[in-house]
């Protein structure tokens, strides 16, 4: 959540950490598909363990604008155990861009989320690569 | 099939933009923006955090509040942060109070309303009668609804008559409202958030915008994005996450800040950046508390100090001091000054808010689109509510002041009670009111929407007076249970936020109504239902003889009549169709005033005024630039307490958590107050992260997680301010300003030992 | 490959109008109604996205009343 690099690996950070180590080659997400995120220290801030379990997506969140005006992951992502969110929708969008997100329900956009366009942690306001984000 | 794809795809492209302007209604199914929540109405309002006051439509479903959606036609364009958008989980979060509660055998227990306000209205009756009126008092809040505010205002005022009514803003704002009267003679900025449209430089003093304001810092930002060039300064010890998009961030220690702007003045003038027509027409200078110097004065009292000074006692570098001077001081360019705690959590807070004016008076650079002192709010309707409404101690509404004769006698009149029935002496300010509380002077205290049992500063003290045998203490909180309430011999359940009605006024003189989306839960009341119970119940029923919020609007538009705080033609219709109306708006087809004392804009200055600005909240219609030399804060480190503690926002969490920490999203994220400190600092003392540290002071000592951050100032440690369990305020000092009464939050001397 | 996108031009206030006549010139833009203030829906038809973020650049450097360039939608064809 700071501007400034942190200094030093918290708790959390290394237990995940762990975890991901021990996770088979390719499995880059340290929560199972469809699994709950794991219980978390009060005392930390998503973006304080992710910028270091998850950094790439982490630091292209954080270098966009949604990183810059605060938009934190649990807007999209909601909450830790069963009320985190692995793939969101477009209805967290929908607080803020409500007409883009009400427009996803045309047929031209079949198929399609606000991430086929926008990278979803960078969520650049121009068009990405065709095909959507990775 | 090349063709039919292509108009098809030009077709929603342009279907797309057309919605995005407002110029296409999308099919009644894709309106509701959130289709997963399934609102079957958006009911309009306003967010229920912070002093920007963004607008945003409540989606309710079968009588719940299910979503909620940015207004675009509002000053917020649509935006909310993320504290706005979880908004709709608190109103059934598990920790809502729904019946009222009495302490019996030193337990808060279930009671009847008719109990719980029977009770209340015999102690409140039995101590007015041993102790006279000022035996009670009311603490209010910046978050209440201008109605309620009234409400209580009125009856403890002309009904109890009993001064000692004052309210949170006392702890965020008052020093803001303090540099404003001293300054133009009226309280509340005369610039508005349309400035951050037009400014070419701004200025962010002791203001964490990023925070504690994200849609005007993203407001900020899309400024910079749209015009190459703009710079923004930002004076912080803290290397903030505001601070990520400044072109220049001067730190400096905690507490010295009056010296870095007297420096600015200093090279403004040496420099001949000063608009000397606007001056002489303009400004008055004054030292103390009269308007009695020259402009001769203030230039010879600047000499001394220079930006090598400045950076003898703030450890700011004099270079930097100097780049921010010309910025601010460039001919032609407009400049924005905004700041929020940083300066008025302070026992020097009104002069560094009258230092800040300074700058803005010497240039010109005010009145003028781009160019204005804004100070930022920190609750929704401190400014509507409590200051503008007159809802502390020393005030009645708008602008008029208890110890003026006059004023007394026009409220009285409107108020329809006898002359004479407003006490001419002012009330006992928030710190003296639970001083008051503590020695047994003031027998019952009603709180009403705040938690001063973590809030206060120097908050153990405080926390045994409400304690106190033979005290007795009112909450009327939507939720149980808080610091606060847990102190309580009465606690009645408030309706919270989308189930009531009311107007909220933000910081930049914007009213604005919530509409009522939704039932209170439980046996919730309203506040302003309740505060009338209460008159009935102590025979000042005829001076609260509303039946809805709408009718106490209706007589508010009497009261702020002829006043420079004018919105008469703010009728409830015109609130419920617009998305926000700027004051002063004195006629029924008034467009509202975006800048204050502009002629052209504001209707209060005449329309054949030969000067483009007319100061005319003073009698000689100038604005006061004072003669302010820097002063250190209470406390100071030294061997015994060698480091600086401050408090702060943090982005997911507002105030005392209350709310916010009812929202499972915001709880597992940052909700544990932690010690911020320089990597350095953290050597000396042995800690990382993680590790726990006693923080402490003279007055009281907590413990917190530590989170060692490199954008920490050496020498000071940073708490966040919105953890129940770990009271941010046992270490902070109670020391006030002397003119505006505001403690001094942000500065006091701890040692930090590890636990 | 064409790539067609709703484009939202943001104008300083009231210039909307104004605007909009001096974008209807431009080829690979149609203009298709302002907001009467500072808002302009066109669609722009363009080689790739990249054409679209340099029309975006290149209105904004241009011309001084424009103070923001936004696509809304963006799909592709072929």
């Amino acid at each position: 959540m700071m501007p400034s690099r942190r200094v030093g690996t918290p708790l959390v950070a290394l237990l995940v950490a762990t975890l991901l180590a021990a996770a088979p080659l390719g499995a880059a997400p340290p929560v199972a598909k469809g699994a709950a995120h794991p219980a978390v220290d009060a005392a930390e801030s998503c973006e304080g363990c992710h910028a270091e379990v998850t950094p790439k997506p982490y630091q292209l969140w954080f270098d966009g604008r949604h990183g810059l005006m605060g938009v934190k992951c649990v807007v999209c992502h909601g909450s830790v155990g069963s009320g985190f969110t692995r793939k969101p929708k477009a209805d967290r969008c929908g607080g803020c861009h409500g007409e883009n997100a009400a427009a996803m329900s045309v047929p031209f956009f079949k198929g399609k989320s606000c991430f086929s366009c926008h990278h979803p942690h960078a969520l650049n306001p121009h068009v990405a690569a065709a095909g959507g984000a990775k | 099939m090349t063709m039919n794809r292509r108009e098809l795809m030009e077709t929603a492209a342009a279907a797309a933009a057309l919605a995005a302007i407002g110029k296409l209604e999308l099919p009644a199914h894709a309106a509701a923006p959130v289709p997963a929540a399934g609102a079957d109405k958006w009911v309009k309002s306003v967010c229920r955090y912070c002093g920007t006051g963004c607008g945003l439509f409540v989606g309710v479903k079968d009588g719940k509040v299910v979503a909620v959606k940015g207004d675009k036609d509002n000053h917020n364009k649509g935006f909310l942060c993320l504290k706005g958008f979880l908004l709709p989980e608190i109103m059934s979060a598990p920790d809502r109070l729904l019946h009222p509660l009495i302490r019996k055998n030193d337990k808060l227990v279930p009671a009847t309303w008719e109990e719980a306000m029977s009770l209340v209205a015999s102690k409140f009756k039995a101590a007015i009668e041993k102790g006279g009126p000022d035996a009670v008092g009311f603490y209010g809040s910046g978050q209440a609804l201008t109605e309620e505010t009234y409400c209580a205002n009125k009856l403890f005022k002309a009904g109890i008559r009993t001064n000692n009514i004052d309210g949170n803003p006392r702890l965020c704002m008052a020093s803001a409202v303090g540099g404003y009267v001293t300054t133009f003679g009226k309280d509340e900025p005369m610039g508005c958030y349309d400035d951050i449209d037009h400014a070419d430089v701004m200025l962010l003093v002791g203001s964490n915008a990023a925070e504690a304001h994200p849609i005007l810092f993203q407001r900020i930002v899309r400024r910079k994005e749209a015009a190459k060039g703009t710079k923004i300064v930002v004076l912080d010890p803290r290397k903030t996450p505001t601070a990520r998009i400044a072109d220049l961030h001067i730190s400096f220690t905690a507490g010295t800040d009056l010296a870095i702007l007297n420096a600015i003045a200093h090279v403004l003038v040496k420099e001949g950046m000063v608009d000397e027509e606007f001056v002489k027409a303009h400004a008055a200078f004054g030292e103390g508390a009269d308007a009695n110097k020259t402009w001769e004065d203030y230039k010879a009292f600047l000499e001394a100090w220079t930006p090598e000074k400045a950076e003898e006692i703030s450890g700011a570098k004099a270079a930097d001091i100097r780049t921010c001077a010309r910025w601010f001081g460039e001919k032609g360019k407009a400049s924005l000054t905004m700041w929020t705690m940083g300066l008025n959590q302070r026992t020097k807070g009104v002069w560094a808010n009258n230092l800040c004016h300074n700058l803005h008076l010497i240039t010109g650079k005010i009145g003028l689109p781009g160019s204005s002192p804004l100070s930022l709010t920190g609750q929704p309707n401190a400014c509507g509510g409590v200051r503008d409404g007159g809802a502390l101690s020393h005030l009645l509404p708008y602008g008029r002041l208890v110890v003026n004769e006059k004023h007394r006698a026009e409220m009285e009149k409107l108020w329809g009670v006898p002359e004479g029935t407003i006490q001419p002496k002012p009330g006992l300010a928030t710190v003296d009111l639970f001083r008051a509380v503590e020695d047994g002077k003031v027998k019952c205290l009603y709180i009403m929407c705040t938690n001063p049992g973590q809030s206060m500063p120097n908050v153990g003290r405080y926390r045994k007076a409400l304690r106190r045998e033979g005290a007795f203490v009112v909450v009327s909180e939507a939720f149980h249970p808080t610091r606060t309430s847990e102190l309580a011999d009465v606690v009645l359940p408030a309706a919270l936020w989308a189930e009531k009605e009311g107007v909220y006024g933000c910081t930049e003189r914007r009213y604005q109504l919530l509409e009522q989306s939704v039932k209170p839960s439980g046996e919730a009341r309203p506040d302003f239902e309740i505060l009338c119970d209460l008159a009935a119940r102590l025979g000042h029923g005829k001076l609260l003889p509303f039946k809805t919020a709408s009718d106490v609007w209706a007589e508010l538009l009497t009261v702020c009549k002829g006043t420079a705080y004018d919105f008469s033609g703010m009728t409830r219709d015109r609130l419920k169709e617009s998305h926000g109306l700027l004051w002063p708006l004195p006629t029924a087809g008034h467009p509202g005033t975006k800048r204050r004392y502009v002629k052209g804009d504001d209707p209060l200055v005449p329309a054949d005024h030969p000067q483009r600005i007319l100061f005319y909240g003073r009698p000689d219609r100038k604005a006061v630039v004072w003669l302010r030399p820097h002063q250190p804060a209470a406390e100071v480190p030294d061997a015994e307490y060698p480091l600086i503690y401050t408090t702060g926002r943090v982005i997911e969490h507002w105030h005392t958590g209350t709310m916010t920490r009812n929202c499972k999203e915001l709880r597992h994220a940052n909700a544990e107050a932690v010690v911020e400190m320089h990597p350095d600092d953290a050597k000396v003392l042995g800690v990382k992260n993680g590790d726990l540290a006693k923080v402490a002071s003279r007055r009281g000592a907590e413990t917190f997680k530590v989170r060692v951050i490199d954008g920490s100032r050496k020498g000071m440690v940073f708490v966040h301010m919105h953890d129940d369990k770990r009271l941010c305020n046992l270490p902070t000092n109670d020391a006030v300003d002397p003119i505006s009464k505001q403690p001094e939050f942000k500065v006091c001397a701890v040692k930090v030992t590890k636990a | 490959m064409t790539v067609i996108a709703g484009v939202v031009v943001e104008t300083l206030p009231g210039l909307a109008a104004a605007v909009a006549k001096r974008l209807g010139a431009l080829p690979g833009l149609s203009v298709r109604g302002d907001d009467g203030d500072r808002k302009i829906a066109a669609v722009f038809t363009g080689a790739d996205g990249a054409a679209l973020e340099a029309l975006g650049e290149e209105l904004l450097r241009a011309d001084e009343a424009i103070v923001g360039v936004f696509p809304t939608l963006v799909g592709r064809d072929g």
